[in-house]
């Protein structure tokens, strides 16, 4: 692929960086190896998409960049510091409902801006108001989080996690347990968030064209024990709508990431037939 | 003609008697029905059976007795005096099941450290303390609600500790991520999200507190309904024993339904949608 030219990835990449990264769960004697000499770059301001196939490991990435893991080998940074805890500069959309629900749409939106400085309860729910509206959901300001559908779930808790105004926003295939038209839906949401705001965006997705829609930069992963396949700079005209889908371009790049993974999938069946005899 | 099942939703008569209920008399009269089945078994063995009074006097009599036992027997005073110690019990195992259980539930290490001494009394029979309990503290209230606490709070701590446990991961770690603090994880996540099964247990727990008040007041004590039941007993008044055990099971219904329709209020967002479903 040629060298991409896109103004986002020229920029400084030190927004995270994964060095080497190893990470092993469980004993010695039964380890379950899901991350293998991984390493990334991403870019301040960039989306970046780590796709991979289901269970390779890719959400490990997040939470190690999260702080709510740590690697067994290697070293992650975030802005340049090494993680050793919940890194405050990041905010982060979970796989599974994590709304709260004892609590409205609002009062959920508003729960991290408690623990921001200097700001009194009226400025907190004006915020969680307008944010509420951003992701689309007026009307729903009072509403128990029980009573919303997937779809709507899954945008409280982006409300949620943009209410800090965080560096960096963590998505851990955010929109894995929607059926496929509200995901279509919400990618395309996600794609006006991602156009007006600077923040680097970290997104995990196995789905490749949700990937390709939302990506400035993607990194292929292997199946298990993940390692970067490929980088990929997706040079998709700005801005992309759902559109983008059809152009030519758009199936190239599908075809050629669809290939990366298969390849690799062989591969890593044929080796585990035949190379461990 | 189709099938009832392919109806749609709320169209049509229902017609199983309890639909019928529910349409004449509202959900709560389904209820009365167990209720009314028992009554009529116990009229139809007393009359139809022959069953002598001394075993199983008749229902219609109980009206009577009831009254008289208000009226004459002062049973008023032994009913306050049982709540009264019911609720200072449950109520001093609630205050002290309750953080102990939740911070087993959220920490491993204090849940290892404090599980063996809990299994252990939890196991010891808890009317074996009476005589101990009476030699420390006497046979007046304190001791009656001492056997209750004993009684209710070990089962309590577990339930507590298991209602905790079970909160999800995935919320800490969305609060993490917001910015809470440790100690705002067990009061702002731990505590909403099993407060709605915690209570549940404080509604279990109760009817443990009902049944060890009784077994504490049929030993060692002067007051009270267990008491009552006793002297019942020894002057061989069985009707008494009958309206005495009808008038705890009145209470205990009561209870339980302040409790549910606590629940219900206090937890809307916690109410089981349907469990198995009804399928007519």
């Amino acid at each position: 692929m040629a060298p991409s030219e896109s103004p986002r990835s020229r920029r400084f990449r030190n927004a995270v960086r994964c060095r080497q990264v190893h990470r092993a769960f469980g004993t010695d004697q039964q380890s379950v190896v899901a991350l293998a000499q991984f390493s990334l770059d991403i870019a301040e301001g960039e989306v970046a998409v780590v796709l991979g196939p289901s269970g390779c490991g890719k959400s490990t990435v997040i939470r190690l960049i999260a702080g709510l893991d740590f690697p067994t080998a290697g070293t992650v940074l975030v802005q340049g510091r090494p993680v050793t805890g919940p890194v405050p500069e990041c905010g982060m959309v979970f796989q599974t409902y994590t709304s709260f629900p004892w609590l409205t749409v609002v009062e959920n939106i508003a729960f991290g801006l408690r623990y921001q400085k200097g700001m009194g309860a009226e400025e907190r729910q004006e915020r969680a108001c307008s944010l509420a509206a951003m992701v689309g959901l007026e009307g729903f300001e009072n509403a128990a989080i029980g009573t919303l559908s997937g779809g709507m779930r899954q945008r409280v808790a982006i409300a949620s996690a943009l209410a800090t105004d965080p560096a960096i926003l963590l998505m851990d295939e955010p929109f894995g347990a929607l059926d496929s038209q509200t995901r279509m839906l919400l990618q395309e949401h996600m794609l006006t968030l991602v156009e007006e705001t600077d923040k680097t965006v970290v997104f995990v997705t196995h789905d490749i064209e949700e990937a390709l829609l939302l990506a400035d930069r993607i990194y292929v992963c292997s199946a298990r024990p993940a390692h970067v396949l490929a980088e990929i700079d997706v040079d998709l005209p700005h801005p992309r709508t759902y559109q983008t889908r059809n152009r030519r371009d758009f199936f190239q790049f599908k075809h050629e990431i669809f290939h990366l993974l298969r390849d690799d999938f062989y591969d890593k069946a044929l080796a585990e037939a035949y190379g461990q005899r | 003609m189709t099938k009832h099942w392919l109806r749609p939703m709320g169209s049509g008569e229902t017609t199983s008697w309890s639909g019928r209920i529910d349409r004449r008399f509202g959900p709560l009269a389904r209820g009365l029905v167990p209720l009314l089945v028992l009554a009529a078994t116990w009229v139809l063995a007393v009359h139809i059976l022959g069953i002598s009074p001394i075993f199983l006097p008749p229902l219609e009599d109980m009206p009577a007795v009831l009254w008289r036992m208000f009226t004459e027997e002062g049973v008023t005073r032994d009913l306050l005096i049982s709540i009264y110690r019911v609720l200072f019990g449950f109520v001093l195992a609630v205050l002290l099941a309750t953080p102990i259980g939740v911070l087993m539930g959220y920490r491993r290490n204090i849940r290892q450290s404090l599980s063996p001494v809990l299994g252990f009394f939890r196991y010891i029979p808890v009317p074996v303390f009476i005589p101990l309990t009476i030699l420390w503290f006497g046979s007046g209230d304190r001791q009656k609600m001492i056997i209750i606490f004993l009684g209710a709070f070990f089962q309590l701590v577990l339930m507590v500790s298991d209602a905790a446990r079970i909160v999800p991961g995935d919320y800490y770690e969305s609060a993490i991520m917001l910015g809470a603090p440790k100690l705002d994880l067990v009061v702002r996540v731990l505590w909403p999200a099993a407060l709605p099964q915690i209570f549940d247990s404080y509604r279990i727990a109760m009817g443990w507190a009902w049944t060890y008040l009784i077994v504490a007041e049929m030993v060692g004590a002067s007051t009270g309904l267990g008491y009552y039941i006793i002297k019942a007993q020894r002057y061989l008044l069985i009707p008494q024993i009958f309206a005495a055990m009808a008038l705890i099971g009145v209470l205990g219904m009561f209870t339980d339904y302040l409790f549910s329709a606590a629940h219900l209020h206090l937890f809307p967002w916690a109410q089981r949608a349907g469990g198995s479903k009804d399928v007519h």
